[in-house]
């Protein structure tokens, strides 16, 4: 075997265990707030994410790949030599597993993005220096990584007090609920719509512009809610009895598989690209050489893809388990107003091109649901954790992908 | 497993102040059998009570340690964490005054001035209601919980907070007539058994106004 295709393998292998680390700690993460208020069962959570995750990868996840594999290391200082920047990439995937690996025995909440970037920030300081990094495109990405649990916050706040004055604890709650679900399924749906028509997959015609796009998101939104509207009527069957709010809080889970499929599909549009980001970089250099556009092959997609339903099959399952046993105080109403707040946030920042942490978008968005005092008690220690993991992480991950990419080039 | 979504929603402390008032009202339930036992006249049942009301009080104490422990400051709660904690304690203070009752009627044996043994029976049993109406209204928490402290469940703990209001008002009528008994019969009384029935009425007074400040601390929940 050459030194190429052995290269290549320990690229496909690392990304492969990166996926299955996404699939197996993230996905199942997301994926746990609708198991523990009871919308999806164990099973169909499996399903809607295997689904939704790579219909996500598939159609708004370019945006953030490009931005993984050619937006944070200055590809100049490479100097159009291939080999370095699959050796860097691989690199940058294995630093990343590492770190994950570790942080995942330990039980820390660190977020697969964050180390991700942290790999490729510290390739691109080993073979650039300062000038190695485009610190305007890594700036953003931080910034991103605290607005985007700042926006999750604001958003889940708004939604579930908005579902609070106009259903919880108004006269009529199912009258409140079959008034106000359609509107916030249209909204849910439009801004997946439109992640998808807005300048997305140009091999399928989805590359259009926000003029087009918007009336076709639109559009799709409102069929969207009018089946919403229907469904809301149709399902008395999820009534039983009880006080008009618990009866309120069971239709909510119609609406909250909606806002599961949605919090797959942003994950996928965002997430994915951990893995495929630098897959797609490695081959795409050995068989064009090193560009700032990166086409993203379909096999490495598939790849990505394969990984993270493997991670899901094999161990994700087990954390979706014990984060559903644990947050079953998350009700379908608030759980709606989680993920909502949150799936909207994570595929704005897809289609921006920013790579965010899901989870700690979801975090952000449960504390902030918090704020309209829905909860028995919400245990700050976790922020703190959140935290602590992204000032840990991020110099963590670049100093193993720094060090391996020199250990790498010493033995070349 | 890294799963900081498992840790995010903690047990909430709330359910151990409603079993801080169960074990609450077990105790103070010995006042009104001290009460019936002093005007039977049976010294010996009146000292059995007041140990059973002081062991009692013991629990209600653990509970309320617990209650406390289970507070730290990193939850955050959907009431302010020092309102919960005032709550506990003035729960709490009605069974050291049902305590306190048992102590001062063994201190000194006392006997009932003529007059008063009815109305004292009446006064210590509409103490009860109030400590009752704190009680319901503590049940109402968990509700108040799932509807974000509004809405219907919102009324209806106000409700409880009236009725508790009321309550009180009417016991502590009771114990001016209870008083108007006492100073009635001041003339075939020891000085230091008037001193000391004066003790105990307000001791029972106070049961009923440390349940009403429960009613406060929750109009303090439910309103924002």
């Amino acid at each position: 075997m050459d030194g190429v295709t052995l290269l290549l393998a320990a690229t496909a292998i690392s990304g492969l265990y990166m996926a299955w680390n996404i699939g197996a700690n993230d996905v199942a993460n997301a994926m746990g707030t609708s198991v523990g208020s009871g919308a999806l069962t164990l099973r169909s959570a499996l399903i809607v994410a295997a689904l939704f995750e790579f219909v996500g990868a598939l159609f708004a996840g370019g945006t953030v790949t490009r931005t993984i594999s050619a937006g944070i290391v200055e590809t100049e200082v490479i100097g159009g030599d291939p080999l370095v920047m699959a050796v860097g990439m691989t690199a940058c995937l294995i630093a990343a597993s590492i770190w994950l690996h570790i942080a995942t025995s330990k039980g820390w909440p660190v977020s697969t993005t964050h180390s991700i970037v942290g790999a490729v920030l510290g390739f691109g300081l080993y073979v650039g220096g300062g000038s190695g990094v485009r610190w305007g495109v890594l700036g953003s990405i931080v910034a991103s990584w605290f607005l985007s649990p700042a926006l999750g916050g604001l958003l889940g706040y708004a939604i579930f007090s908005l579902i609070k004055r106009r259903v919880l604890n108004a006269p009529d709650a199912l009258a409140g609920l079959h008034r106000i679900g359609p509107p916030l399924a249209f909204v849910v749906l439009t801004v997946v719509a439109f992640a998808i028509t807005y300048e997305g997959v140009e091999q399928l015609r989805l590359d259009q512009p926000a003029r087009i796009a918007l009336p076709i998101a639109s559009a799709v939104g409102l069929v969207g809610a009018l089946i919403v509207h229907v469904m809301l009527r149709s399902r008395r069957s999820l009534l039983g009895d009880g006080s008009p709010t618990d009866r309120a809080e069971r239709l909510f889970l119609v609406l909250q598989v909606l806002t599961a499929c949605a919090v797959a599909f942003a994950h996928g549009s965002n997430d994915v690209a951990n893995a495929v980001g630098p897959m797609a970089a490695v081959f795409h250099a050995m068989s064009e050489g090193v560009a700032e556009q990166v086409a993203i092959p379909l096999n490495v997609l598939m790849i990505g893809a394969f990984g993270i339903v493997l991670g899901l099959g094999t161990y994700g399952f087990r954390v979706m388990a014990t984060v559903g046993s644990e947050i079953t105080a998350l009700t379908p109403s608030r759980g709606f107003a989680a993920e909502a707040a949150a799936a909207i946030v994570i595929v704005l920042a897809s289609k921006l091109g920013l790579p965010v942490s899901t989870t700690h978008t979801i975090v952000g968005a449960i504390v902030g649901v918090g704020l309209a005092r829905s909860f028995g008690a919400v245990n700050l220690d976790v922020i703190r954790g959140v935290l602590a993991s992204w000032l840990i992480t991020v110099p963590f991950a670049a100093l193993i992908s720094a060090a391996l990419v020199a250990l790498v080039t010493a033995f070349l | 497993m890294r799963i900081p979504l498992a840790n995010l929603l903690s047990k909430s402390p709330l359910p151990r102040v409603g079993e801080l008032m169960t074990s609450v009202r077990t105790c103070a339930d010995k006042v009104p059998e001290l009460v019936r036992a002093l005007n039977a006249g049976d010294q010996a049942l009146v000292e059995r009570l007041a140990k059973e009301t002081s062991i009692l009080e013991g629990a209600a104490d653990e509970v309320k340690n617990l209650a406390r422990a289970e507070m730290p400051v990193r939850l955050f709660l959907p009431v302010d964490r020092r309102d919960v904690l005032r709550l506990v304690s003035e729960i709490d203070a009605v069974a050291d005054c049902a305590e306190d009752v048992g102590v001062l009627l063994t201190l000194r044996p006392l006997i009932v001035p003529t007059g008063m043994g009815e109305v004292l029976e009446e006064f210590v049993d509409q103490v009860m209601h109030t400590v009752g109406a704190a009680e319901d209204l503590v049940g109402t928490l968990d509700r108040l919980v799932k509807a974000s402290f509004g809405g219907a469940a919102s009324d209806e703990a106000l409700a409880f907070v009236d009725e508790l209001g009321r309550r009180e008002h009417e016991a502590d009528k009771l114990q001016d007539q209870c008083a108007k008994a006492l100073f009635r019969a001041e003339d075939e009384l020891p000085p230091v058994a008037i001193f000391m029935w004066t003790k105990v009425l307000n001791k029972i007074g106070d049961m009923a106004n440390h349940a009403e400040n429960v009613g406060d601390q929750f109009r303090l929940f439910v309103a924002r």
